[in-house]
């Protein structure tokens, strides 16, 4: 019925959401959201045969006039970035993160390394290093692609990073020396089983951003981050924490210290929370909570019924906390944090458009090699270490042969493979859809893109449900919310 | 004497260029950039790597400003010593902790050279507080966004109209013009001491007093930081300093330096119609200037990020502006030291 009122087009387009009070129509042609009444919501969702009364009618009209309903399209599936790729290849590399080692003295439950695929799915920890002459010539080259930059990043990945500590300090010293009048920034992540008074002594003179992997209290952490002897590593990484941040205070650089968190479903969420009621939190040292990444992983890990319900009622009062809506919420400050980082696309949806462009792309991934050059113990370049290194098709070059700028342009404009499907989806300017996620066997899939869709939509759906609490914080609550 | 500038870069290009002209008694013959430094596109001067080496070549060093010297501070302290321990007079334009300073004066003193510290502390007493306008003739040059240089088009204008027998008298932002003779613009008038009102009758006062002092025809000052907003994004300046600064005096010619691609003609005319209303200032001048947004990583970043450009690049651009009709806007490519002949020249037309 909707359909002969609104053309199917224009139904492709928009998304309908509705909160206890008030009912909203998004449209992917103007990347924002509108009020709309009950009447108009209940047809367009097809709950009603009925038709529309004269007011409803009206209220269509409107809404075509200033596009919210529309049968636009992108005509041209490109990445807008892809204009400026090659130059920012050769001029803007931000950051540079050296792959020092293949090796790691844990085995960690949901690391994609230590479960052994046969390198079927991604690389498995393995004795290999990069030599001082690969990470000079990669870190030549990340100079030479960063001139128009003023700061220079550069952090360090394994396996363990500190396995390779000799090289790490033959590193920074090679930086400080050629990257004279760079705003320099060195980072790590580290398990902290390896940490020696000297070596947190280097750390703290070069001023290294440190973030240490704990997955919660040490009954939790030791049945995750084991050694290969199947002893815990908690009292030694945490106590290695407990040097380092009091090294810190003394220099006032605190704040360059995090913890990352990998919660594994298994485990039970308000357990692994204990963790940060330590006192050393209350220091003000940042934390990232994150769910472990199964992507590279053979067979998941099967989690507990009620982890996804919980983790997404921390997740839904993490918002309430960064509303400031209810007082006195003790939680980690990861939660909240998550809201903000969020700010810039709220910002986007606030601001909206005023049709989709004629040439454009579903939301996207990072400018691959810009936003981060990953380079493996053989100098191979990857957007970020977060890729499947086996995955020839996400290789974008190497220290010997430079940027493979096809390979880089085919990484961002991934939404190219797929136009059919992205031109008729409403979720089109808020799909953050990845090369990563579209990867099997080495190769970048049509298929395996669009078994993402269905994710990628319920996340832009709950951003914009975000969103839509934020402007209802502003205007129906504004008194209070009363729940 | 002659002397090596160090640390050199790309904005520094005009002031090489037309240092001779403003201060007779340093040669640059030297240049010195460090090695991350190094510049995405050609200059016109190639500069050396090795500090050591052409220190061998000169009785002076000039160790200039720029926004990037707080990451050099370790090693312009070793490259100041060594100059020093060499024998070398310096004169540095770049602020210094009290305590290297203070080092410097003595190794100074031990070598028999001189350490000549050129900076100047921003504390500018405020003026008497007289609101008259000014009746001199007033060149003000923006950069429309913070970044965007205007000092290197300052630096070509102030000698072409001298030369033309103007007396000129220039006010700038940028620490090296000290070198120059140029007046430092003073920031502390407007550094939150004094109230919004009163601020601006002081900095009214400041360029009468300039007036007075050296009975100029011409005063040309860089109007300090952008001119507006970018984005909700990348915020940048919001053009207050430049309001306030407009308020207090009234300029006659305004030069604007822009970025590559960022407006057509049309928008830029209408750009000037804003600023009318808003600085009591149209434009009359566009400088574009080698350097583009990258809005995409910009939007990344949540600041502007700007790539450079190639001078062909900006000639093109500068064409492109100039074919559309409709416009009585001057366009000019801030490269090309021959376009401020034409400036130059439009300007006393219109002024004059
Ligand atoms: S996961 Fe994808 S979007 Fe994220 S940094 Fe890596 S390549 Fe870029
Ligand atoms: S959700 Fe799927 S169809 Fe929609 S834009 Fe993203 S990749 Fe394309």
């Amino acid at each position: 019925m909707g359909q002969k009122i609104v053309s199917k087009e224009e139904m492709q387009l928009i998304h309908l959401l509705k909160t206890p009070r008030q009912y909203y129509l998004y449209s992917a042609n103007r990347n924002t959201v509108i009020n709309i009444s009950e009447e108009l919501y209940r047809f367009l969702d097809g709950q009603t045969d009925e038709g529309l009364s004269r007011n409803a009618m009206r209220e269509v009209e409107s809404l075509r006039h200033e596009q919210f309903l529309s049968d636009n399209r992108i005509r041209d599936f490109r990445h807008p970035a892809l204009n400026v790729l090659k130059e920012s290849l050769e001029h803007r590399v931000s950051q540079i993160c050296l792959q020092v080692t293949q090796a790691c003295n844990l085995t960690c439950a949901y690391c994609p390394y230590a479960n052994y695929t046969e390198d079927k799915i991604q690389r498995n920890h393995a004795n290999r290093y990069m030599s001082f002459e690969t990470a000079k010539k990669a870190l030549d080259f990340y100079l030479e692609h960063s001139d128009d930059r003023q700061n220079s990043a550069i952090s360090f990945y394994g396996g363990e990073p500190l396995l390779a500590f000799d090289l790490i300090r033959q590193v920074v010293e090679y930086v400080n020396e050629r990257f004279v009048g760079k705003d320099i920034l060195f980072s790590m992540t580290t398990n902290g089983t390896m940490l020696s008074d000297e070596i947190i002594e280097f750390f703290a003179e070069h001023k290294f951003a440190l973030m240490f992997s704990i997955d919660g209290p040490a009954k939790i952490h030791d049945i995750n981050r084991k050694r290969i002897d199947g002893t815990g590593s908690f009292s030694v990484a945490f106590e290695s924490l407990k040097k380092t941040i009091a090294r810190y205070e003394k220099i006032g650089e605190i704040n360059r210290i995090s913890v990352n968190t990998v919660m594994n479903p298994q485990n039970e969420i308000d357990d692994v929370l204990t963790l940060y009621e330590d006192p050393v939190f209350q220091k003000g040292i940042n934390g990232q909570i994150d769910p472990a990444d199964m992507l590279y992983l053979e067979n998941g890990l099967e989690g507990s019924e009620t982890f996804d319900q919980k983790l997404s009622y921390l997740y839904f009062l993490g918002r309430l906390d960064y509303l400031q809506l209810v007082r006195e919420i003790h939680m980690p400050k990861s939660f909240p944090d998550r809201v903000l980082s969020q700010e810039k696309q709220y910002e986007d949806l606030k601001n909206g458009q005023s049709s989709l462009p004629d040439v454009g792309s579903p939301g996207g991934p990072c400018i691959p090699g810009v936003r981060k050059l990953f380079v493996t113990v053989d100098g191979d370049f990857f957007p970020c270490e977060k890729v499947n290194e086996l995955a020839e098709d996400l290789k974008i070059g190497n220290i010997e042969t430079g940027f493979d700028l096809e390979k880089a342009a085919s990484i961002l404009n991934v939404s190219a493979i797929t136009p059919e499907q992205c031109r008729d989806c409403w979720a089109q300017m808020q799909c953050g859809i990845c090369a990563r996620e579209c990867e099997k066997d080495g190769k970048i899939s049509k298929e395996i893109k669009l078994k993402n869709c269905r994710e990628k939509r319920i996340i832009a759906e709950s951003l914009i449900y975000d969103y839509i609490l934020r402007r209802e914080c502003q205007t129906v609550y504004k008194g209070g919310a009363q729940l | 004497m002659n002397s090596l500038l160090y640390p050199y870069y790309n904005e520094l290009e005009a002031f090489v260029q037309t240092l001779p002209f403003y201060n007779r008694d340093l040669q640059i013959t030297e240049l010195v950039t460090p090695y991350a430094w190094k510049s995405p596109v050609n200059n016109i001067f190639e500069a050396s790597l090795d500090f050591d080496e052409s220190l061998k070549n000169v009785d002076g060093v000039i160790i200039a400003d720029s926004p990037r010297n707080k990451f050099l501070e370790k090693d312009l302290i070793k490259k100041i010593s060594n100059a020093l321990q060499q024998r070398k007079n310096v004169f540095c334009y770049t602020k210094l902790q009290p305590e290297d300073k203070s080092a410097f004066i003595n190794m100074a003193k031990e070598n028999s050279v001189s350490f000549e510290y050129v900076v100047s502390d921003g504390k500018n007493e405020a003026p008497d507080r007289i609101f008259e306008l000014q009746d001199c003739i007033v060149i003000g040059i923006a950069g429309l966004l913070q970044e965007i240089d205007s000092f290197s088009s300052l630096l070509q204008l102030v000698y072409r109209y001298r030369q033309l027998g103007y007396r000129v008298t220039a006010v700038s932002d940028n620490p090296n013009a000290a070198l120059c003779g140029f007046v430092p613009f003073p920031y502390s008038l407007l550094d939150g001491n004094f109230a919004f009102g009163n601020a601006i009758h002081h900095l009214n006062s400041f360029y009468n007093q300039l007036q007075f002092l050296y009975q100029p025809d011409i005063i040309i000052t860089q109007i300090p930081g952008g001119l507006m907003k970018y984005s909700n994004n990348c915020l940048e300046d919001f053009g207050v300093k430049a309001f306030m600064l407009s308020q207090a005096i009234s300029i006659d010619y305004f030069i604007l330096n822009s970025p590559v691609d960022y407006l057509n003609a049309h928008a830029f005319q209408k750009m000037s119609d804003v600023f009318a209303h808003r600085f009591n200032a149209p434009i009359n001048a566009v400088g574009i200037v080698n350097k583009r947004v990258n809005t995409a990583v910009s939007k990344e970043m949540s600041k502007i990020q700007f790539d450079t450009l190639r001078t062909e690049s900006v000639e093109q651009y500068v064409r492109m502006l100039k074919k559309e009709e409709q416009s009585e806007l001057l366009f000019f490519n801030t490269m090309d030291s021959n376009a401020f002949e034409n400036l130059v020249q439009n300007s006393i037309r219109k002024l004059i």
